[in-house]
């Protein structure tokens, strides 16, 4: 059974169904997108039982002849580094569409963009042809846009064109480097696997440029300062469950792009590029949880708190060691659960309050007492506490980068701290002090909402007290990565 | 004689048909005319299809050299017909019956279509400049068609004013050819590079004259500025027709007389291409940022195109060549496509601002989202073919080292992504100002339906054209020099 097509193509076939249906029948177009998400939901979780970490190169491959002139193969995989992602896609899709139900109107093209996003964001991670990347790459751009310029808050449709603008813009020089690695081998290949086993034979100079024009487009999808002013505008003018799917996916598409793109191409441009990456991601961390105390509105504090929180990945890609690489996927999975996580419980307290602004809350720690509780968890979570999966990916990627830039390490550590002080300020703010007496008449998070954060709730505390499974899946292919980088398997 | 007419029975049916639309009394069915218009076209690409799936022509050249048929031009004619199809189609659905149930119209297109076929298959300077004069007369004529209107009258004078400089400066050209070779033949141009010519201004001077006339039909930079007037006040037919027919026989001319009649040494024109289409694209592309106009939006769009697709010609490969015929192909589906919408949303409101197409996809949901797909392929976006023509383009600007030409090209498909975008935006985020339906016409809705398939198509299933590009260039590449060859 081709299940990794299944994964990619349902959705797909999801919401060319929304479009047959009639517009009145709104509980039917739910239906078939909670269905579908689900279905897929069900397939990757099939995909983590059978998957065996530590079989050679790519499981459950499809390699199809797709257009033979140009060697261009119609080619799926996954492995250790794309098994995590695929999961988290598969959940944050299920909850985001039960979350949908906040979505009142124009609700089959909302559906059928969704699900036309989640095919999109499945082929990227699942892609072994850099045609078929580029191809799911630029697929999710237009769904997005669409989303955010719809559906979204007072300015979408800025927002809307400024992610779709910014994104392009990249993409067209990874389009560029796709090109020229395409070009300069012989033959011709696209297939990733067959171009680092190839091996690219390009002169030193050429390497730098396409690792660059590769990094300028993950660059502005993780993002890196200062690539990252799309978003917070998008973040904030997204409904909620695009925000979800926006911070708990796409933002992993750009960090996911190095570990399957540019460290395997091109290791010794990839080893040279540490000290830059390294560097940069202490400004993420540092800068976004700086912004993010600043921010008066809480969508927006999120937001910043997610370009803090890829700094964490940053500094782990850096390190080139295993516990470094570790702690960046692993930084990726949780903070997709755990951000997922938080926008939506800002939805929730948006749904019923129409307001974001920090100071109009207070008090709210009594009057919402299980929404309080939810809050809390999220937050402290999200600051790294131990025991919950934020603090793994944050404190191994801290371990795995000190040996090779410990000054940077030692700086970055100041992240947790400031961090941790952006969500105890919020929670201050939101759940503590006095009760303004406009939210007497507050309700409580209900059952819906509590239902699509209980599984992030799941793996945030399996994450976070046993790891081992998680790390079981990712570290064979991680220290093949090492291995390959000429990076230190020990530390 | 005899068997040299045989060879030009498609441009002879086409001829045909059009006098005798002229002479057809009491028709004024605009349905039936389209009909009898189709009809030729379809005459005249089966009578095409024998000799272009034959085995080689028996005789390839006719008329004591003056035209070729080959493979080349084949693919070419075979575009013509069906972008003149398209417009067909599309005129069909307009609702101006002053130009939709005119035969003087149908004759005028096939008339003009039959002068674009005569230019592709061209050898010869003085058939090249009858076609093109020709195409160029008619035109003219078809942008004024709409004679009490005054827009259209000055976008028509406008048009004949700035062609009847450019072909001027073109024959010029010409005849600065015969006098420095001897010959008007186009294998006589490769005579400008030998040693014998003493004068390198003098054949400076000659390249230049011969590109302002390709640089007119073509509308690039600095010959661009009669197309977005023309393109406004033409009846969106004709803009469509203009935008297709003179792109698919002024890039056909520029690869005979250039990649394969001029060595790339004479004048350094390869060069002067390159410099040619980053002015092109990037004018044309800040240009349309703020028209309001869609059509006017369109003309810029199509400037920024015929400027992408000189960056193939620049590069003066066979990569770049093949590149550029598959983008032209995606460009007619897609521009074809955008003008059928254009001519959907005019029939009803009876204007071509933006305001018009404002909350489209409330009113006709299919209609916004063919038009939609128009226009993201028109912005490169995957997996439509327009995407796929410039990644072709810059794959060859990258394969022949002309990494800057790349880099501009890349970086002007994102300035142009704003302006294709807002368009798309104005039909699925702005509020419709009205809640009427559109009038239904079957003939626009096969048109726009035809062209959203063929760019999935064409994009998805590519192997095949491409091999078709493969197989049509004018002269056999040298192994490995094409990605799929």
């Amino acid at each position: 059974m081709p299940i990794l097509s299944l994964i990619v193509f349902l959705p797909l076939a999801g919401a060319l169904l929304t479009l047959l249906v009639p517009k009145e029948r709104e509980q039917m177009v739910r239906g078939i997108a909670v269905m579908t998400t689900a279905l897929v939901l069900a397939l990757s979780v099939w995909l983590l039982m059978h998957f065996q970490a530590d079989a050679k190169g790519f499981l459950f491959e499809e390699k199809i002849s797709w257009i033979p002139q140009i060697n261009v193969w119609y080619h799926l995989g996954i492995d250790g580094l794309s098994l995590p992602l695929i999961f988290l896609t598969a959940l944050l899709s299920f909850v985001a569409a039960i979350a949908s139900a906040s979505i009142k109107e124009r609700l089959k093209e909302y559906f059928f963009l969704y699900l036309l996003l989640v095919t999109g964001m499945m082929g990227t991670f699942l892609a072994l042809d850099l045609f078929l990347f580029y191809l799911f790459w630029e697929i999710v751009l237009v769904p997005m846009y669409f989303l955010i310029g719809i559906w979204g808050g007072p300015r979408r449709e800025y927002a809307a064109i400024k992610f779709f603008l910014y994104t392009l813009a990249g993409s067209v020089f990874m389009l560029l480097a796709i090109l020229t690695c395409y070009f300069k081998t012989a033959p011709h290949s696209f297939s990733i696997p067959g171009l680092i086993e190839q091996g690219l034979n390009l002169p030193h100079a050429v390497q730098w440029w396409v690792f660059l024009g590769f990094f300028l487009a993950f660059a502005i999808k993780v993002p890196i300062f200062p690539f990252h002013t799309w978003l917070p505008d998008a973040h904030v003018e997204a409904p909620t469950p695009i925000s979800v799917l926006l911070a708990g996916v796409l933002l992993k598409m750009g960090s996911y792009g190095f570990f399957r793109i540019s460290f395997p191409l091109l290791p010794k441009v990839a080893s040279e590029f540490s000290l830059v990456l390294a560097v940069l991601g202490l400004i993420n961390i540092v800068y976004g949880a700086l912004v993010a105390m600043a921010q008066t509105d809480f969508k927006k504090m999120v937001a910043y708190s997610s370009v803090s929180h890829m700094g964490f990945v940053l500094l782990g890609l850096s390190a080139l060691t295993l516990s470094g690489f570790n702690g960046a996927m692993l930084e990726m999975f949780n903070h997709g659960m755990i951000t997922g996580g938080m926008f939506l419980l800002v939805g929730v307290l948006y749904d019923r309050a129409h307001t974001r602004a920090l100071s109009d809350f207070g008090g709210l720690g009594a009057k919402v007492p299980v929404y309080a509780g939810l809050l809390i968890f999220f937050s402290m979570a999200s600051l790294g506490l131990p025991g919950l999966s934020g603090f793994i990916g944050e404190f191994l990627s801290l371990l795995g980068c000190f040996p090779i830039h410990p000054a940077l390490t030692a700086a970055s550590v100041i992240g947790l701290v400031l961090g941790a002080s952006v969500f105890l300020l919020m929670i201050q703010k939101v759940l503590l002090g006095p009760l303004h007496p406009k939210w007497a008449a507050l309700a409580d998070i209900n059952r819906r909402e509590i239902f699509t954060l209980a599984p992030l709730m799941l793996f945030i505390l399996w994450v976070g007290l046993w790891p081992k499974t998680i790390m079981g899946w990712q570290t064979p292919a991680l220290s093949a990565l090492v291995y390959r980088l000429g990076g230190n398997l020990g530390w | 004689m005899n068997s040299d007419l045989l060879t030009m029975l498609p441009e002879l049916t086409l001829a045909a048909g059009g006098m005798i639309l002229l002479v057809l009394p009491f028709l004024r069915s605009g349905r039936l005319l389209g009909l009898i218009t189709l009809a030729f076209l379809a005459a005249a690409f089966d009578l095409g299809l024998p000799r272009a799936l034959g085995p080689g022509a028996a005789m390839p050249v006719s008329f004591s050299g003056m035209l070729i048929q080959d493979r080349f031009s084949d693919f070419f004619q075979a575009a013509i017909l069906a972008a003149a199809g398209l417009v067909v189609l599309s005129v069909m659905g307009y609702a101006r019956e002053e130009v939709r149930a005119r035969r003087e119209f149908y004759s005028l297109l096939l008339l003009s279509t039959t002068g674009l076929l005569l230019v592709v298959r061209a050898q010869n300077l003085a058939l090249l400049y009858l076609g093109l004069e020709l195409v160029s007369i008619l035109s003219y004529l078809l942008v004024g068609f709409r004679k009490k209107d005054s827009l259209s009258i000055e976008a028509a004078l406008k048009y004949f004013l700035f062609g009847a400089l450019s072909t001027g400066a073109m024959l010029y050209g010409i005849s600065l050819i015969y006098g420095l070779t001897g010959s008007l033949q186009f294998s006589a141009l490769a005579a400008l590079a030998g040693p014998a010519t003493a004068a390198p201004g003098l054949v400076l001077v000659t390249v230049l004259l011969l590109a302002a006339g390709l640089a007119f039909k073509l509308a690039l930079v600095p010959f661009h500025m009669w197309a977005p007037d023309a393109y406004e006040g033409a009846p969106a037919p004709v803009a469509s027709f203009i935008s297709l027919g003179p792109k698919l026989a002024g890039f056909a001319l520029l690869a005979r007389l250039f990649l394969v009649g001029l060595p790339a040494t004479v004048a350094s024109w390869p060069l002067l291409f390159g410099g040619i289409a980053v002015v092109t694209m990037t004018l044309g592309n800040i240009a349309a940022l703020s028209q309001t106009n869609v059509k006017r939006l369109l003309a810029y769009s199509s400037i920024a195109h015929a400027g992408t697709m000189a960056v193939g010609i620049a590069v003066a490969t066979p990569f770049g060549l093949a590149a550029v015929m598959y983008y032209l192909l995606a460009y007619v589906l897609m521009n074809g496509a955008a003008f059928a919408g254009v001519i959907a949303v005019g029939n009803a409101s009876g204007r071509e601002d933006l305001g018009a197409f404002a909350g489209l996809s409330r009113r006709e949901p299919a209609l916004a989202f063919m038009i939609t797909v128009a226009f993201l392929s028109l912005a490169g976006i995957p997996p439509l073919a327009g995407f796929f023509g410039k990644m072709w383009v810059f794959g060859a600007a990258l394969q022949a080292g002309a990494v800057g030409l790349a880099v501009v090209a890349a970086l002007n498909s994102v300035i142009a992504l704003f302006y294709y975008v807002r368009v798309v935006k104005t039909m699925y985020i702005d509020p419709a100002t009205t809640s009427a339906r559109l009038p239904r016409s079957r003939s626009l809705s096969l048109a726009l339906a035809l062209c959203t398939l063929g760019l999935f198509l064409l994009g998805l299933w590519q192997g095949p054209w491409l091999d078709l590009t493969a197989h049509s260039l004018p002269l056999t590449p040298p192994a490995g020099s094409l990605p799929w060859r």
